[in-house]
């Protein structure tokens, strides 16, 4: 069995008297370390995806299953327990908390969890060893998301999932965030789950699954996926 | 409608917690605001219209001269006025049953002024029947009692008709609108405790008491507004004006009649004594013609009785005579009686004689045959004693031969026992030879055997000898025996011999004896008969002697007869003479009867002369005492004349009643406390809102750069958000106003309606406040938004469509302080940065919650203040037991019994009397009314009563001064040292001066010694309490039973046991807590509400921030606590700054809404602190506990996508 498997997959909006189908039956197998680009147009149902397999939200219907967990059955505390030891969000607006210094920022999520990365040595890696003290405000977007993308990391989940994590960064910091993606997938193994709604990355991702109109259209394996570095979009 | 007005519509929808709490909040701030500051103008205007309904006087004009028709008449005339009426009262005390009320007996003024509140029964219709003022307080008079009424002033005539009336009805007199301060009188106690009303006609004074006035100008005027006093006062300047003139009418009215009077009394004085003396001369002739007839009379009677004299005088003799021979007729009687008497005495005694001398005969022929008889007896006596001897010389003989025949016998046996002794001695020597023979014997036997034949002889030998040995002791033995056996013999021979002679013995003796009997009857028998020969002898002689009496009494017998004969004979004569003094007897008697008459009808002559003299004398003496009498009073009413000062008036208005005033002061505290109170609660409510509001356009930025890119004016967007705030403010405001408009004035009025006969509500929407208070809310919401859209609009489009950059992370102060910052934790850390963070959004939370918090204690603490003074007045300042209200005119024997009373009950009661009178004390011009009590020792009355002063505790004890109650002093704005008056009544008044001022809560009084008081008074005081302290129990039975046997006693009026009062007062005291409990309630109100709404805001504006946490896997828990750690730490923060904001806001309050009758406690009490703390805490914690279901339910896919 694959590592994450989405079967028939249903999630339905009410609203008033129309019912709007955000996921409508959809199906898909991820294997473990792959580096996964979930693209389609807007309002497709793709962040409707990313959020059911992050547990922060729940399907109606059909089956989610995360390396043997079987996320659709999880009731609001199991939940709980998956987004805080299984779980990495990266999201386009970083989400930091202001109040806190980026050192802080990841050990908010760092002492939630018993095995984690130090928050100086993620910072580091991130190309943030500098800048520890420093709050939000005071650092760029990129470095913004990288702070935000260490504390995902902080707390070594098994897998990584991004939310347009460049959809509010010019191009080139865009691509040094995408590159640090590919290479976390690549050097540690990590299942990186990436939702965009620009197809131009695509190339990068082992698996490129594309979404319409709250389907599963077509699901494109890549077995020699492009660098970042050599992607123009 | 317009698309941007349904997205407001929309946005309340949306947000219906925070509309709600801006609405809530509003409303309550409103509320609370115009509801308390209308309080005191619905108090004002409640008591108005009661007064306009009762027809209450404006103003009360009193004369010391009474008022006449001709008064009424002269203001009539005065501008302003529309009505005058005359009226009369007297002060009285009224009894019913037991109980003594002191009582203002009013006469009826109809309903066109003071108009009465009948509230059982009806109006007076007889003379005799009143109505009686009602009390809610106390127990009085009810419908269908009768009431006695007694004069206990000093006044000579009784004021009234009637002393007896009926009680018909129950009323409200509008002028005392207090239902426990009933003004003052200078009779008894000083207090008036009830009214009655009587018809005008029970009065017997001409002259009115007072005359009230009334003005339909005023009456368009509210009672308590400074134009009612301005018009008011220009009234009373017009009454003041007419004053003098009314004032010379009046006096030269009085002193014309006085003059006049005088006049008449002078003619008539003149005429009464010409007519007196003319009456008391006639009399004088008259008694004299009495005197000339008496003496005639005496003389007339002399006469007489000398001729009477002489009549007794002769009487008497006849008498004297009468008697004599009546005397000797009584000798003559007894002695013949006498004589009788001897005589049958004599012949008794011959009889007696006779017989003796018979008797004396027969006895002696007897005693001669006797004799004779004896005489042969001796004879054959005489004979037997003969052959008795011979016998006896017989016997002797017997008995020697005997005697002998035994003396041989012994010589015989003597010489048979000495050849016995040898016998024996013989044998024994044998024996002893044997016994030794035996020995060789046997040593030859050993020495050569038994068998060898010489010793077998010798054995033979031996044997025989044995033999021959034992037959002479048989020999022997026989001998003894005989030998014994003729002792025994001679033994008895002996004893034979000895017994005859003993009898030989016996019977000579009797011989002797036999004898000398013989001979002493012979002597016997001579001289028996030579008395024979005696008597017979004297018999002869006595035979003579009767003869010859009996010769004797035969002649006495005749000379007897003779006697009686005579006697009769004079007896005769006696009572021929004894019949002819009864006649003369009778004549003298009539003769005496008839003088006795005379001199009884002289005696009455006399004695009707001497009264005659004794009127004619008594008449003499009035008639000079009463034309002395009149002189004087003539001299009298000269002087007074010459003395009588002019007539004033005094003028008083409605203020002067102290009910009255009293209710315009308590609407004026309530006016304060509205003042501050509310404004706080105003300021509090509108903080709160203004934080919301301006939180909610910060977090709108994203729609207002929307609508602004939509090409929308700034006005339009600005609108919406101003309809949002404004609604809520406006709508919620007059809600709350409208509500708050009836609940508090009507809690605050049902309150005092306890104390006030003021009922009815007249519930009024004050626009003003309404309209300032809903105003100020909205118009400071409508800013908020007004600047925050501003700021925001500002701003281009596209700026606030992205998110507004966060507020920047920033160190805070604490974060240098390492030892504080490493140890507080991650979580801490966060905490305290999210706290100084947004320093605004921290002071305002604090601010709202420290305000509800000091609202809270602020209640709390009115109500220890309240509660205090029942504790401190009757636990610690008050330690005596009670106090005895005595009768006035209390006797000395009947104080004694009390004392003893007291003494029996507990043996170590201490005991003080006291003078305790109500006054008006005056300084400057304050005014208040007080106890004066002046006590007999201040030793005794220092333990009873702890004086000290409240802040330093220093003991005051009672010397020169008096010493005030602190309240009092307030009120009267006087200071140690200063001089207050006493006024005595409207005219006069005392000054004393304060020497310390007391802690004291309940009522006033102003203590003094017996010294300062005669000094001050200028009299001695008449004591009318005792205090005592005793070991009663506070039980209720105990304290009951007690106070019964008090009563018992004559002489006491009333028992006061402290533990009563303290009770009844807590009762009373009961009406604030009505008042602090709407206090407490509103302030938790507010509480709740702004800390939901704090909260609430709190959470929307961080909810990505909550997403955030959510997303990274934070627990419910975790998440909640992250978000109320900070609140809480804010609670704490707020209530403890709430609790001192508090402490001085209920200083202020306490201060401004004392009643004047006490003094609040000053102390908030610990638990109230905690209480107010726990209560802030608690509604905290709830709002908390409501906000964690909020989060719970926060999603955070939506809370995050929303900048999207």
């Amino acid at each position: 069995m694959a590592f994450i498997t989405l079967e028939n997959v249903y999630k339905r909006y009410h609203m008033g008297e129309v019912t709007i189908n955000a996921a409508d039956g959809m199906t898909f197998d991820i294997e473990k370390g792959e580096f996964v680009i979930i693209v389609g147009p807007s309002g497709s149902g793709k962040t409707t995806v990313l959020n059911m397999l992050g547990g922060m939200d729940t399907c109606d219907e059909g089956v989610i299953s995360v390396d043997g967990t079987r996320v659709d059955r999880c009731n609001r505390k199991q939940l709980t327990e998956y987004r805080r030891y299984d779980v990495g969000f990266i999201f386009q607006f970083y989400n930091l908390l202001p109040n806190l210094t980026a050192k802080e920022n990841v050990e908010l999520a760092a002492q939630t969890t018993k095995d984690y990365i130090p928050a100086a040595e993620i910072l580091t890696k991130v190309g943030l060893g500098e800048r520890l003290d420093n709050f939000p405000a005071q650092l760029s977007g990129g470095e913004q998301q990288r702070v935000s993308i260490a504390r995902a990391l902080s707390k070594k989940p098994k897998l990584l999932l991004c939310d347009e994590p460049t959809g509010a960064l010019d191009y080139n910091t865009g691509k040094i965030i995408l590159k640090l993606l590919q290479d976390t997938c690549r050097s540690d193994g990590m299942t990186v789950i990436l939702v965009t709604h620009n197809s131009a990355i695509a190339p990068m991702a082992d698996r490129v699954i594309k979404i319409k109109n709250s389907k599963v259209s077509k699901i494109i394996m890549n077995d020699s996926p492009t660098p970042v570095e050599e992607i123009e979009w | 409608m317009k698309t941007i007005n349904k997205n407001i519509f929309r946005e309340i929808k949306a947000t219906k917690g925070r509309y709600l709490s801006i609405f809530l909040i509003c409303a309550i701030g409103v509320g609370f605001f115009s509801g308390v500051r209308a309080a005191e103008n619905v108090m004002r205007i409640s008591a108005d219209k009661y007064y306009d309904k009762h027809e209450l006087f404006d103003l009360r004009v009193m004369s010391s001269f009474g008022l006449t028709n001709g008064d009424v008449e002269a203001i009539k005339r005065i501008e302003d006025i529309s009505g005058v009426f005359p009226s009369k009262y007297t002060d009285l005390a009224m009894f019913k049953d037991e109980s003594e009320m002191l009582t203002r007996v009013y006469s009826l003024t109809g309903d066109k002024i003071n108009k009465i509140n009948l509230i059982d029964g009806r109006m007076p219709q007889a003379e005799d029947e009143c109505i009686v003022s009602y009390n809610s307080l106390r127990d009085g008079a009810k419908t269908g009692d009768v009431v006695r009424l007694e004069d206990i002033s000093e006044a000579e005539e009784f004021p009234l008709k009637y002393k007896e009336y009926k009680v018909v009805g129950l009323y409200e007199t509008p002028m005392f609108i207090s239902l426990t301060q009933r003004g003052s009188t200078n009779i008894g106690d000083g207090s008036i405790d009830a009214f009655i009303c009587i018809a005008e006609s029970n009065f017997r004074q001409e002259v009115y008491t007072e005359i009230y006035i009334k003005s339909d100008s005023l009456r368009e005027m509210e009672s308590y507004s400074d134009e009612y006093k301005a018009l008011r006062d220009e009234i009373s300047q017009r009454l003041e004006e007419i004053a003098p003139e009314r004032n010379d009418l009046r006096y030269d009215e009085v002193v014309a009649d006085v003059i006049k009077d005088i006049d008449d009394g002078e003619e008539e004085l003149e005429e009464a004594k010409i007519d007196g003396r003319r009456e008391l001369d006639e009399a004088d002739a008259e008694l004299k013609n009495a005197a000339r007839k008496i003496e005639d009379g005496e003389r007339e009677l002399a006469d007489a009785k000398t001729k009477l004299d002489d009549g007794g005088r002769q009487l008497a003799d006849a008498e004297r005579t009468l008697e004599e021979a009546r005397i000797k007729l009584e000798d003559g009687k007894r002695e013949l009686a006498e004589n009788k008497a001897t005589l049958d005495d004599a012949a008794k005694q011959l009889s007696d004689s006779k017989t003796e001398l018979e008797e004396a005969k027969q006895q002696l022929s007897e005693a001669r045959l006797e004799l004779d008889e004896s005489k042969i007896q001796l004879d054959k006596g005489q004979a037997e004693l003969d052959k008795n001897t011979e016998i006896i010389a017989e016997n002797r003989e017997n008995l020697n031969a005997a005697k002998e025949e035994l003396s041989s016998g012994r010589a015989e046996y003597d010489a048979g026992y000495a050849q016995y002794e040898q016998g024996l001695a013989e044998y024994n020597a044998s024996a002893e030879q044997f016994a030794e023979a035996e020995e060789l014997l046997l040593q030859a036997e050993a020495a050569y055997g038994k068998d060898n034949p010489a010793v077998i002889q010798q054995r033979a030998e031996y044997e025989a000898a044995k033999q021959q040995l034992e037959q002479s002791k048989h020999v022997l033995d026989a001998t003894a025996k005989q030998l014994s056996e003729a002792k025994a013999r001679l033994d008895t021979a002996e004893e034979e011999i000895s017994v005859g002679e003993a009898e030989l013995a016996q019977g000579i003796a009797q011989l002797n004896a036999a004898q000398k009997e013989l001979d002493e009857g012979r002597e016997q028998y001579n001289e028996g008969l030579a008395e024979y020969n005696k008597a017979f002898e004297q018999y002869e002689d006595g035979r003579k002697l009767y003869l010859d009496g009996l010769t004797e009494y035969n002649d006495g017998l005749t000379q007897f007869y003779a006697g009686i004969d005579k006697m009769e004979e004079g007896q005769r004569e006696y009572e021929d003479g004894a019949a002819t003094l009864a006649e003369k007897q009778a004549e003298y008697e009539e003769g005496l009867r008839e003088y006795n008459d005379g001199l009884a009808e002289l005696e009455k002559a006399k004695l009707q002369y001497d009264d005659g003299l004794k009127e004619y004398e008594h008449g003499v003496a009035t008639f000079n005492a009463e034309i002395a009498d009149a002189e004087e009073k003539l001299d009298d009413a000269r002087r007074e004349l010459a003395d009588v000062g002019k007539p004033e008036w005094y003028i008083f208005t409605r203020e002067d009643n102290v009910g009255y005033a009293e209710y315009e002061s308590n609407s004026q505290r309530i006016g304060r406390i509205a003042a501050i109170f509310p404004i706080f609660f105003l300021l509090v409510a509108g903080l709160v809102c203004l934080t919301t509001m301006s939180r909610m356009v910060e977090e709108q930025r994203g729609h207002i750069g929307t609508f602004k890119a939509l090409g929308y004016s700034n006005g339009a967007i600005m609108k919406q958000y101003m309809m949002y705030a404004v609604s809520a403010a406006a709508i919620g405001g007059s809600i709350g106003a409208l509500i708050g408009c009836f609940v508090f004035p009507g809690v605050i009025i049902f309150a005092y309606s306890m104390m006030y006969s003021i009922r009815e509500i007249h519930f009024m929407l004050e626009p003003f406040n309404i309209l300032f208070s809903v105003a100020a809310m909205t118009a400071a919401i409508a800013l908020t938004v007004f600047f925050s859209c501003k700021r925001v609009l500002a701003e281009p489009p596209a700026g606030l469509m992205r998110p507004k950059a966060p507020k920047a992370g920033k160190r805070v102060l604490i974060e240098k302080i390492g030892l504080i910052w490493n140890n507080i934790g991650f979580f801490g850390k966060v905490t305290g940065r999210n706290l100084f963070r947004y320093k605004r959004r921290m002071f305002m939370t604090v601010v709202g919650i420290a305000g509800c918090t000091a609202l809270s204690l602020t209640g709390f603490g009115l109500k220890d203040s309240v509660k205090d003074i029942v504790n401190l007045q009757y636990n610690e300042i008050y330690n005596y037991s009670g106090y005895l209200a005595l009768d006035s005119g209390l006797s000395e024997s009947e104080l004694r019994d009390i004392y003893e009373e007291l003494e029996d009950y507990d043996p170590g009661t201490l005991t003080t009397r006291a003078l305790i009178k109500q006054y008006t004390l005056n300084f400057d011009d304050a005014k208040a009314d007080c106890y004066v009590t002046c006590v007999e020792d201040a030793e005794i009355f220092g333990k009873m009563v702890d004086m000290h002063e409240r802040k330093s505790g220093e003991k005051i004890s009672l010397t020169d001064g008096a010493v005030a109650t602190e309240k009092l002093t307030k009120l009267l704005d006087v200071r140690k040292g200063d001089n207050v008056a006493i006024v005595m009544d409207e005219t006069e008044g005392k000054s004393v001066t304060i020497s310390g001022i007391t802690e004291h809560y309940a009522s006033h009084y102003l203590y003094m010694t017996e010294e300062q008081y005669k000094s001050t008074f200028g009299e001695a005081p008449e004591y009318n309490m005792i205090y005592f302290t005793n070991e009663i129990s506070s039980d209720d039975e105990a304290q009951a039973g007690f106070s019964e046997k008090m009563l018992a006693l004559d002489g006491v009026m009333a028992v006061m046991m402290n533990a009563g009062a303290s009770e009844s007062f807590s009762d009373m005291i009961k009406i604030m807590d009505l008042v602090i409990v709407v206090l407490i309630v509103s302030a938790g109100a507010l509480a709740f509400v702004v800390l939901y709404n704090l909260i609430n805001v709190n959470i929307t504006e961080r909810i990505r921030e909550i997403a955030t946490l959510k997303v990274l896997g934070f627990y419910d828990r975790e998440v909640s606590s992250y978000v109320f750690r900070e609140n809480i730490i804010l609670s704490l923060m707020g209530s403890a700054i709430g609790l001192l904001l508090g402490t001085g806001l209920c200083e202020y309050v306490i201060v401004t809404a004392e009643i004047d009758e006490v003094m609040f406690g000053r102390n908030i009490h610990p638990l109230s602190f905690l209480w107010a703390f726990l209560i802030t805490i608690g509604f905290s914690l709830v709002v908390n506990q409501i906000m964690t279901v909020v989060l719970k339910k926060i999603s955070m896919v939506e809370s995050l996508k929303s900048v999207e």
